[in-house]
């Protein structure tokens, strides 16, 4: 889908973005939060490709998403497992998180809240400043935060709406835990190729 | 057309705060007065620093800004960041928690949603202590569980396994040895203390019961030490029952059940007394030669029990098939 060089210049910017989303994240939490982005990816869905990565583990997840549209539109998602969306709920609250079993572990309304809020940060930095580097105004609103049991098969299912999807799996670094979830931004092909144009374009002028 | 609009947004059941680009109310809908006990004429065209001190502070009035210059909405949930603005509805002392949802409505206006949760967050409060209460409860209704199965199955005296206790686990190691086919015998031993009568008509009952915990002490502890694959149990006054496993042929038991009477021929050291000594008979039955269910094993060293009686007690004898 794009070589080495596009993939490499896409992850700076991502890392930039990202970046952005943890430091105010950091000030949510109250303490210093470390978001980093790993690998990207852009994964045809309508192919057979297998994921690089498994977006989640079996079980509960708590997937944040909301649309963003005009000249460059999509969806944008923040996957995480739940039980370590507690970690992330907790810290923000200022609560010590308590190791917890499987059976036992559970989210209430106000964890919900804290999780809106953390999905609006992140998915905020990233699609603004996607808008930013595409010189165009993208309009989104605040995302939907919902949780659900999927299994590893139901993965791909769970996302085969979408065509393309540009995936950045992150990881979460708090004082004490370290929580992995994935950004994914799923993209029409317009506004995939308007992205890829935009990267030859800065390569063009490297 | 506006006034229909304003009318509209003062119905809402959330609050409603329209800002300028200077921060500045320029609307203010019912709902926020009923709560914070303002008017809409009181605080128009005041900044909503004054109004909310919250938002004085660099972190909130720079979301404001941010908002007004990317076009991204914001979601600040009641959970992390507290109180707003005061609820007068409440009584003092209430946690308030509100989400406020901020969005850019165009280049000179800014939207605040305001949603209270403080009594949402109260009930939430109060199920979680109410959970934490039932989980308390429950803990001690565990424990009493526990108190009574131990009550049930031990005897309070001796803190030895009881007869019940007893002929369970006798129950079980047969079906075990049953089931995996073992070459291992059983023996079941019958316990008679033959003077505690004595003892106790002319101590009193007192004395009677500490030898018998001095006794259960001496014998669980020795076979303990001798063979971890054994069961003592008080069957009821001066009757102990234990079985063992022998691996080695009834030999074995022959030097324990000499072992538990060596213990009982040691003299009982009960304070203010002279050191007293007791005697005791034992009935042995071996499982699968004698018997092989719980109820035969125990007649059977009853049984073996009655004949060492009979034959002068101090002694141990294995059941004998007529």
């Amino acid at each position: 889908m794009i070589n080495e060089l596009q993939k490499d210049l896409l992850r700076e910017y991502i890392n930039v973005f990202i970046g952005q989303a943890a430091s105010m994240l950091s000030e949510i939490a109250n303490q210093r939060v470390i978001l980093s982005v790993p690998e990207v990816e852009i994964v045809n869905m309508a192919e057979e490709e297998v994921l690089s990565h498994n977006l989640f583990s079996h079980g509960h997840i708590v997937s944040s998403s909301m649309k963003f549209g005009n000249e460059f539109s999509g969806r944008a998602m923040l996957i995480f497992p739940a039980k370590k969306a507690k970690f992330l709920v907790d810290a923000c609250m200022g609560m010590e998180s308590e190791e917890v079993l499987d059976e036992e572990f559970h989210l209430i309304d106000t964890d919900f809240d804290v999780l809106k809020e953390i999905s609006n940060v992140i998915l905020n930095s990233v699609i603004g400043e996607f808008s930013n580097l595409l010189d165009t105004t993208v309009e989104f609103s605040i995302p939907d935060v919902e949780l659900l049991f999927v299994s590893e098969s139901e993965q791909k299912m769970y996302l085969k709406n979408d065509i393309y999807m540009l995936m950045l799996y992150t990881s979460f670094q708090l004082a004490e835990a370290k929580i992995d979830g994935v950004v994914i931004v799923a993209l029409g092909m317009n506004s995939l190729n308007k992205l890829i144009d935009k990267i030859n374009e800065i390569l063009g002028d490297i | 057309m506006t006034k229909c609009f304003y009318d509209l947004l003062d119905k809402l059941k959330i609050g409603i705060i329209l800002l300028d680009r200077h921060h500045r109310i320029i609307f203010w809908n019912q709902w926020m007065s009923k709560k914070t006990e303002k008017t809409a004429s009181e605080v128009l065209s005041i900044s909503i620093e004054e109004i909310s001190p919250k938002f004085a502070s660099s972190k909130y009035s720079s979301i404001l800004d941010s908002i007004f210059e990317t076009g991204q909405s914001r979601f600040l949930s009641g959970a992390v960041h507290g109180t707003f603005f005061q609820n007068f509805e409440l009584q003092p002392g209430y946690d308030i928690k509100q989400n406020l949802q901020i969005e850019k409505v165009d280049e000179h206006t800014l939207l605040i949603q305001v949603e209270d949760l403080t009594g949402h967050y109260q009930k939430v409060k109060q199920l979680r202590k109410f959970i934490d209460h039932l989980e308390k409860e429950n803990d001690e209704i565990k424990q009493m569980e526990e108190i009574s199965r131990k009550i049930a199955m031990q005897d309070t005296l001796t803190q030895l396994p009881n007869r019940l206790s007893f002929l369970n686990s006798l129950e079980l190691k047969l079906n075990e040895l049953k089931n995996t086919n073992s070459k291992n015998i059983l023996g079941v031993f019958f316990i008679d203390l033959d003077d505690l009568k004595k003892i106790n008509d002319t101590y009193g009952h007192k004395v009677g019961d500490e030898i018998l915990i001095e006794f259960a002490n001496r014998v669980s502890t020795s076979l303990n030490s001798i063979n971890s694959k054994s069961f003592i149990a008080r069957l009821a006054g001066d009757e102990f029952v234990f079985y063992s496993e022998s691996d080695s042929g009834i030999a074995k038991f022959n030097s324990q059940a000499e072992i538990v009477l060596d213990k009982i021929n040691l003299p009982f050291n009960i304070k203010n007394l002279i050191p007293l000594k007791i005697r005791a008979s034992i009935g042995i039955s071996v499982f699968p030669y004698d018997a092989t269910t719980v109820e035969d094993l125990l007649d059977k060293a009853d049984k073996a029990l009655y004949m060492v009686k009979t034959s002068g007690k101090n002694n141990y004898e294995f059941y004998k098939h007529p």
